[in-house]
């Protein structure tokens, strides 16, 4: 069976420190397309016109801001996690992104890829500060992060030197006046799908379906063993 | 006067809000209209940013820095203005936004405020985590054209409905455009709730408006 990945950066670590990558084609896409959710699609749609020789698309993307909606394969099936973003990925389902949502709305998450590949609100800050000088860059970042009151780190698998990733964190975290904390998780979501399982909280598509809304809002799929073998 | 306003209409192009206070301060010193200071003024400047984002020529934080100058200016002037008993002058129409109870998200709907801004609307920002009772009794207060409710996430959705519905349980369904936005919503989702508009972007959901007051 040949399989087709197309990941995003936000996962690349952890896909590589599994070891997922073994016999299939991956393809990881730049972490700042999330901001641009219309070249996401233009991007994904691409490659996937060019992987039709494939047995099955696997896509670690989420629903990224409606990116996957409207994406069309003609011959070969998608599979991809049901959850919101990254986030969610990275903490194992939406499901348990939303309680921690509830419990604190007010909280930025960074995982090990935002931190390595992502433009992080201190970055943005600085470029900020290089064109529109202290004063305003500090009001725009204001504007953007205001609402936000505490950086939280999600551990996951293949993280080589934590305390790079802690100091990195703590540094924005000081910036911004954010409280910092860590949170254990869990990529067994992520890992099924890239295994090229039809586990619950992930989407399958059919060759020659477009993603509808009503598709991305689904995601309950019943266990098989549907896997890859490698290829 | 008319150096005023010019110094008011580049204060806004270059987003420095320091200036506009200034100058802004000099127009209530000096006793100089404060209606024109606006319409001459600040609305001449935003007016600027807003075309030249529309030609590509300006980035989204330039816009941004251009509206939070304006509303610092209009924080000064429209005090001013209802002292004097005087009509601030026509806009292109009226918005309250916010975004729904529970979601505190607020990047989009700051930048689709700066939007409305730059496109000559006036924009109530009533900020995050807002009831629908609270969205109806500003836009009643300030007799809005369109209530923008953003909500980024499936759990916080609900809100915009909420929203609607509180409306029509009023009977006030008719006298205000419904625009939803926000990542997890959709054109199906602004039909099911049975809200007026709904847009991708900020830029699109001007565009929208425009097509909808029109009418």
């Amino acid at each position: 069976m040949r399989v087709k990945l197309i990941g995003c950066h936000s996962t690349m670590n952890e896909v590589h420190a599994q070891g997922l990558d073994q016999g299939m084609d991956c393809e990881f896409l730049d972490y700042n397309f999330h901001a641009r959710p219309d070249m996401l699609h233009d991007k994904i749609q691409e490659i996937i016109n060019e992987s039709q020789d494939y047995d099955l698309i696997i896509l670690t993307y989420g629903r990224c801001s409606n990116s996957m909606l409207g994406l069309l394969s003609p011959h070969v099936p998608l599979l991809f996690p049901a959850t919101h973003d990254c986030i969610g990925l990275m903490l194992g389902s939406k499901a348990r992104h939303l309680e921690l949502f509830s419990e604190n709305s007010h909280i930025y998450y960074f995982s090990q890829g935002w931190l390595d590949y992502g433009r992080t609100p201190l970055e943005e800050y600085y470029e900020y500060e290089a064109k529109y000088g202290e004063k305003k860059a500090r009001k725009l970042i204001k504007i953007l992060y205001g609402s936000y009151q505490k950086a939280v780190f999600i551990i996951t698998p293949g993280i080589k030197d934590p305390e790079r990733y802690r100091q990195k964190m703590q540094e924005i975290a000081d910036f911004f006046g954010w409280e910092v904390g860590e949170i254990e998780g869990d990529i067994s979501l992520l890992t099924s799908v890239v295994k090229g399982i039809k586990a619950p909280e992930s989407i399958y598509v059919e060759a020659g379906q477009v993603i509808t809304l009503e598709i991305l809002e689904g995601g309950n799929h019943e266990n098989n063993d549907h896997s890859q073998s490698g290829c | 006067m008319s150096e005023l306003f010019a110094e008011l209409k580049q204060a806004v192009i270059d987003g420095d809000e320091d200036i506009v206070s200034e100058s802004s301060q000099k127009v209530i010193d000096q006793g100089v209209n404060p209606v024109d200071a606006v319409q001459l003024g600040l609305i001449k400047g935003i007016e600027v940013i807003g075309e030249a984002w529309k030609a590509g020529e300006a980035f989204l934080p330039d816009v941004m820095m251009s509206a939070e100058a304006m509303k610092v200016g209009l924080g000064l002037l429209e005090p001013e203005i209802a002292k004097l008993g005087m009509s601030e002058g026509e806009s292109k129409g009226k918005i309250v936004l916010g975004t729904v109870e529970g979601d505190i998200h607020d990047i989009g709907k700051n930048i689709t405020g700066a939007m409305f801004t730059a496109a000559g609307y006036k924009v109530f920002d009533l900020g995050t985590d807002i009831k629908a009772e609270d969205f109806v009794v500003k836009a009643k207060e300030v007799g809005a054209d369109i209530i923008g409710a953003s909500a980024l996430l499936t759990t916080t959705m609900i809100g915009q409905k909420q929203l609607v519905d509180y409306l029509k349980e009023h009977n006030l369904r008719d006298q205000f455009k419904v625009f939803v936005g926000g990542g997890p919503t959709s054109q199906v989702w602004a039909d099911e709730i049975g809200a007026d508009g709904w847009a991708e972007t900020a830029d699109e959901a001007v565009e929208l408006a425009g097509r909808l007051l029109a009418k």
